[in-house]
């Protein structure tokens, strides 16, 4: 069953499209991720969602409820999490998690509030003020705070941005924990490549409000094909060249003086193979590398340009940001 | 709806009693006003004779300093708003079935009750320092009371600023702007009477000219109560009218990015 469902999802302002005609579906326990820029219609998509906006066209759907027609019920069954940190530094961690299940109308909410901080490793600290917090800490109440409803969806907006490589791992293993150990739905935004590599069951690659792919990681990479293998030899062969290209798996040889580009499919299985032709005929390899494509190379496939290049593109984050600020402020 | 509104101001409470610098500042320039400006202005007193007012100059502005605490507490007190819509927090809030307006009422609620905390507070401390309140612990209750209905008008006030500016800068602007000519404008550190006209007719129009009058004659009683009853009617209507389009603003604004 699909948990969320968006159909032809269009949200513009004034002749600006932050959304244009999006479509998809969420499955029910699966950790689905938003891939895309800044401005490129992430945060626009899961406000939409969260109810707080409304599409200029189209519908979508979460846990069953229509999210312009019934936002009171939408908004029981879903947590969410923004981008920026959100908790209240005068209060203590547990007084936060009180306030916040008394949005939801929970009753006997001590113990969901114990099982909570347990679930976030938070317990021995939850009678400090949140202003005593670190970062990593207080992101992991924030995530706390979106699941005290046992929500069947949960929205993640950019869950570890600004965080340190060590902090980053540890939220990607909590998020893990709640898809593996409670079943719930997460709908996250990330533009970071690695975090929608580990943590997502299947990836959107959105970019400029429409989205570009969508699919399993694994096959957006596959889809991209083949491993690289980049040998450096001492000198060159003409036999071990052509006994290169015999080999099964091996598409392509390239050569460039003593380097050789390989395309293929299954390097790990082809290496020992080619030192074994290496040493038959006399080759010396200086150094052997291969490399997989990466959800970068998607991204790259798919919009013509890299991430960074997007960043920088001032004038599109500059008109964006105004839009944001909006509901922001 | 109840709930709603009693879990938000339970925040605005927790937060408040949870900054303990914040409390006692907001105490220094009242003490400083009593302590000061009331035996600076002590010799007044034979113009407040002339327009029936029979005690010192003190014991006039005791319920213009009251005044004080309880507008510039609630004047203020929008800031969690937009401090909350500033860092992302209205967002968490609206992301939940509460009800929007428990969300205004909740926050105007516990406003005005940080206010009636702070006045109440500050009147015991102007006890101490001698002034009567010679109706007693009653009238010390009608006060409050009095300061309560203001607070809930003057934080409403101040909510709407706060969803309609969205800027620190502008908030502070038109809060400051507001806040010392109303108490400037009012009975609250002289008698309407010793005033130039137009500037007594402007202060006709100030609610704050209505409680500090009602605050005045429980601390010490001129006349008879039931002179009072147009002022208790006046600030009533004040805070009611207020308080609902206060609730219909925020209802409207929080929605507008919808």
């Amino acid at each position: 069953m699909s948990i969320i469902k968006v159909e032809n999802l269009t949200k513009i302002y004034g002749d600006f499209f932050a959304l244009n005609n999006v479509s998809f579906s969420v499955e029910q326990g699966e950790i689905f991720g938003f891939l895309g820029p800044n401005g490129a219609g992430k945060t626009t998509t899961i406000m939409i969602l969260i109810t707080l906006l409304k599409p200029s066209k189209g519908r979508a759907f979460v846990a069953g409820y229509d999210v312009v027609k019934e936002p009171s019920k939408v908004r029981a069954n879903i947590g969410y999490v923004s981008q920026d940190i959100t908790v209240d530094d005068y209060l203590t961690g547990r007084e936060n998690l009180k306030f916040q299940a008394h949005l939801y109308n929970l009753n006997n909410e001590n113990k969901r509030i114990e099982e909570i901080l347990n679930l976030v490793d938070l317990s021995d600290r939850a009678d400090e003020p949140v202003a005593l917090y670190s970062a990593g800490m207080k992101r992991r109440l924030d995530i706390a705070c979106g699941l005290i409803n046992t929500p069947k969806v949960l929205f993640l907006d950019e869950p570890t941005l600004g965080l340190d490589a060590q902090t980053k791992r540890r939220i990607w293993d909590y998020i893990k924990r709640l898809k593996n150990e409670l079943g719930i739905t997460i709908f996250l935004t990330t533009h970071y490549m690695e975090e929608a590599d580990i943590l997502c069951n299947r990836v959107a690659i959105i970019d400029r409000g429409e989205i570009k792919a969508l699919d399993k990681p694994s096959i957006l990479k596959g889809h991209i094909g083949d491993e690289v293998i980049n040998l450096k030899l001492e000198y060159l062969s003409e036999a071990f060249m052509d006994s290169l290209k015999k080999l099964q798996g091996i598409k392509e040889v390239k050569f460039h003086d003593t380097l050789c580009s390989i395309k293929a499919k299954g390097a790990e299985g082809l290496i020992p193979k080619i030192f074994e032709l290496a040493s038959i005929h006399k080759v010396k390899v200086e150094s052997l590398s291969s490399k997989k494509p990466t959800l970068e190379d998607v991204f790259l496939a798919y919009t013509g340009r890299g991430l960074r290049d997007i960043l920088s593109d001032k004038e599109k984050g500059k008109i964006f940001g105004k839009r944001m600020r909006r509901f922001r402020y | 709806m109840i709930e709603g509104i009693y879990w938000i101001t339970w925040r605005e409470l927790k937060r408040y009693f949870n900054s303990k610098v914040g409390i006692l500042i907001r105490f220094i320039q009242p003490l400083v006003w009593l302590g000061f400006t009331g035996n600076i202005f002590s010799e007044t007193k034979i113009l407040l004779q002339q327009v029936g007012f029979l005690g010192t100059y003190l014991d006039y502005i005791a319920p213009g300093v009251v005044t004080m605490m309880v507008l510039f507490t609630s004047i203020f007190g929008g800031m969690t708003t937009l401090l909350d819509r500033r860092l992302g927090y209205m967002n968490r809030i609206l992301a939940s079935p509460i009800s929007r307006t428990s969300i205004a009422l909740g926050k105007v609620l516990g406003i005005s009750l940080i206010a009636l905390i702070q006045s109440g507070t500050l009147l015991g401390i102007a006890l101490f320092l001698g002034i009567r309140v010679s109706t007693g612990i009653l009238g010390i209750f009608a006060i409050i009371l009095t300061a309560l209905v203001v607070a809930l008008g003057f934080s409403s006030i101040s909510l709407m600023v706060a969803i309609k500016v969205k800027s620190h800068e502008a908030f502070w602007g038109v809060v400051n702007f507001m806040g010392m000519p109303l108490l400037f404008v009012s009975s609250a550190l002289f008698p309407l009477e010793l005033m130039p006209s137009w500037l007594a007719d402007i202060a006709k129009f100030n609610p704050l000219t209505y409680s500090i009058d009602i605050m005045r004659f429980f601390m010490a009683p001129q006349g008879s109560f039931i002179n009072l009853i147009p002022n208790l009617i006046i600030i009533g209507l004040f805070a009611l009218i207020v308080v609902s389009f206060c609730a219909i603003l925020f209802n409207r604004e929080i929605t507008k990015a919808l």
